[in-house]
């Protein structure tokens, strides 16, 4: 938007206070840009390279060396759950973007036309709600074969579904309303109706819907990973480690419980500041939950 | 009511074709040839000529798909490559292990998630409640995979007091992983009672049982619950299908013998027919339970009922 009105400016303030009184988005919020910070500033956070062995350390306990000990092959478990973070957020950005793009689209063409396309596009949206979406993702990448590039396309497909019925019933709704007829009436393109009038009206329900989906797409990518569909080893991806330092449980159990630390924190943090938004841009949920 | 359910039931007829073409193309969706993947790089051409034979791999992909599916509808789907048992032996015998973990992790879902909700719904905003909720969304965001090995290292490497894995019949083999399957969906129930509850609990009726003098107690159990449970049902029921999902993480690191486990097995092992009987299995469970959370739905909300007289 080339300007944004004053009444924009004052709702978004708005918003902004009524997160910030709430507790667990701040708390959410907080925690997320500490992970967010960690990730992008790995190399200058930790003197240690993600995948240099040194079996001679291996297994350590939480030292002043090495933070949060050390895994099966001597590797510093802080540096790899760092750098894990950049492919986590990197895998819940993309696939959320994917699922925005190809979901949010569809809804929309759907919903402002109607129709056979409409009918069309559900019917497949239905299709993909037939499995549960982890399984779908599960299955996608069974045919893709595993990698994390496969693990981000399968999750961006089982999340079309969900933007697609809510950008759909969004435009549903801003559809009928008088300043769209008006737009029609003076010959705007439909192209632009759909871009300048009837987007930013459904904007607030997606930007909730897309911050639990990349805790969700982050959790998913994690799973898979774990189940060796996803990154492989020696990759510091969070599930992957939990995978490969399992056998030595009984050992040391530090290189299994910080990396599931960390994807819980940042699931928790972003479900957090979902909550908090929703509560803040939604103006009928009064009670928070 | 019949018009609906009937409506419904016929709605999944294309659902359960476009799923099944999915099932269908995923060995060809997988770069490579199909025989070739399941037998191995070193396989003799003899071996891969008769594996093609016999699932018609040699045959035009239409035609491919209506044999198989044809077979399909018949609860046909070949063979599996590793045991060479039918898929659907594999899937039967697989079947009762899965159902037991995830009704045991129901039931601890709703043993609970609804007292902690209605508690929380009574008491909004006091330490209970806030203890709770944020307890519910930690329960959401927790990867089950990791909560399952840290379960066996607490209660079966380190205090020893229940097995970390198999099924050998005793109840102490299924309490940790339907505790691991079961946390999401306490926490989603719980997060859905309170919410619901604490709606009904606003209403006017609420208030005049409150003025004609019933205990709270009363009133919160006898009136507000039976109205605050109508979409917890619904929420059950799609607990259902993320069960069926958390199933393969959580039977993975039990090694819990079901169909969750079985499907990572035939990835790993390339068992293609395997894979393909799981996921319509799985598609079709799913769309009878929807199908059933539905109609329960319609028959709850006389809304919906009189929609489609």
């Amino acid at each position: 938007m080339a300007t944004t009105s004053t009444l924009q400016l004052r709702q978004r303030a708005k918003v902004f206070k009524s997160m910030f009184r709430n507790k667990k988005a701040v708390v959410g919020a907080v925690i997320l840009i500490m992970f967010a910070l960690g990730a992008i500033f790995a190399p200058f956070l930790t003197p240690y390279e993600p995948q240099r062995q040194n079996i001679r350390n291996r297994l350590q306990g939480p030292s002043s060396e090495h933070w949060l000990g050390t895994d099966q092959f001597g590797r510093d478990i802080m540096t790899r759950i760092l750098y894990g973070g950049r492919l986590s957020l990197r895998v819940g950005f993309t696939s959320v973007g994917i699922a925005l793009a190809i979901g949010g689209t569809m809804g929309m063409i759907a919903g402002y036309y109607g129709g056979f396309i409409d009918n069309l596009f559900m019917r497949f949206v239905d299709v993909l709600l037939a499995l549960p979406g982890f399984l779908l993702a599960l299955a996608i990448v069974a045919s893709l074969g595993p990698g994390l590039e496969n693990v981000i396309i399968a999750i961006g497909i089982a999340n079309i579904p969900a933007f697609a019925r809510m950008m759909r019933s969004s435009v549903l709704t801003v559809k009928e309303l008088d300043y769209v007829s008006a737009s029609i009436a003076v010959g705007c393109s439909d192209f632009r109706i759909l871009v300048r009038h009837v987007l930013p009206n459904a904007i607030n329900p997606i930007i909730v819907l897309a911050t639990l989906g990349l805790a969700g797409a982050i959790l998913a990518a994690a799973g898979l990973s774990f189940l060796g569909m996803g990154a492989q080893p020696p990759t510091p991806e969070w599930g992957s480690m939990i995978a490969t330092a399992r056998p030595f449980i009984r050992v040391a159990h530090y290189p299994v419980t910080f990396p599931g630390l960390a994807i819980f924190f940042t699931v928790l943090s972003l479900n957090m500041v979902g909550d908090g938004l929703r509560d803040a841009l939604d103006p009928r949920s009064t009670h928070t939950m | 009511m019949w018009k609906y359910v009937l409506r419904r039931v016929i709605m999944l007829i294309p659902v359960l074709i476009g799923i099944s073409i999915f099932a269908f193309l995923m060995m060809h969706l997988t770069p490579g040839d199909p025989a070739q993947l399941m037998l191995g790089e070193q396989a003799p051409e003899e071996t891969l000529a008769a594996l093609r034979t016999r699932m018609g791999l040699d045959q035009p992909l239409p035609v491919q798909y209506v044999v198989w599916l044809g077979r399909a509808v018949r609860f046909d789907f070949g063979r599996s490559l590793r045991s060479n048992k039918p898929v659907v032996q594999e899937l039967l015998e697989r079947l009762p292990a899965t159902g037991q973990l995830a009704l045991a992790a129901v039931a601890i879902s709703l043993v609970i998630g609804i007292p902690v909700g209605v508690i929380s719904a009574t008491k909004p905003n006091s330490i209970f409640d806030n203890v709770a909720m944020v307890g519910a969304l930690a329960g959401v965001g927790m990867p089950a995979f990791w909560q399952g090995i840290m379960l066996i290292l607490i209660f079966s490497v380190t205090l020893g007091w229940l097995p970390s894995s198999g099924r050998m019949g005793g109840l102490e083999y299924i309490i940790l992983p339907a505790l691991t399957l079961g946390t999401a969906s306490t926490a989603s129930i719980a997060r859905m009672t309170r919410s619901t509850m604490l709606e009904v609990l606003s209403q006017d009726y609420i208030r005049t049982a409150r003025s004609k003098g019933l205990s709270k107690l009363r009133v919160v159990v006898k009136h507000a619950l039976r109205n605050a449970l109508i979409p917890v049902v619904t929420i059950v029921g799609l607990q259902f299908g993320y069960l069926m999902a958390g199933a393969v993480l959580t039977e993975t690191i039990f090694a819990w013998p079901g169909i969750g486990r079985l499907i990572v097995e035939a990835i790993n092992a390339k068992d293609f027919p395997v894979v393909q009987g799981t996921i319509m299995m799985f598609a079709v469970v799913y769309a009878f339970i929807n199908l059933v959370v539905d109609i329960t739905y319609a028959f709850l909300d006389p809304r919906l009922r009189t929609q489609y007289k």
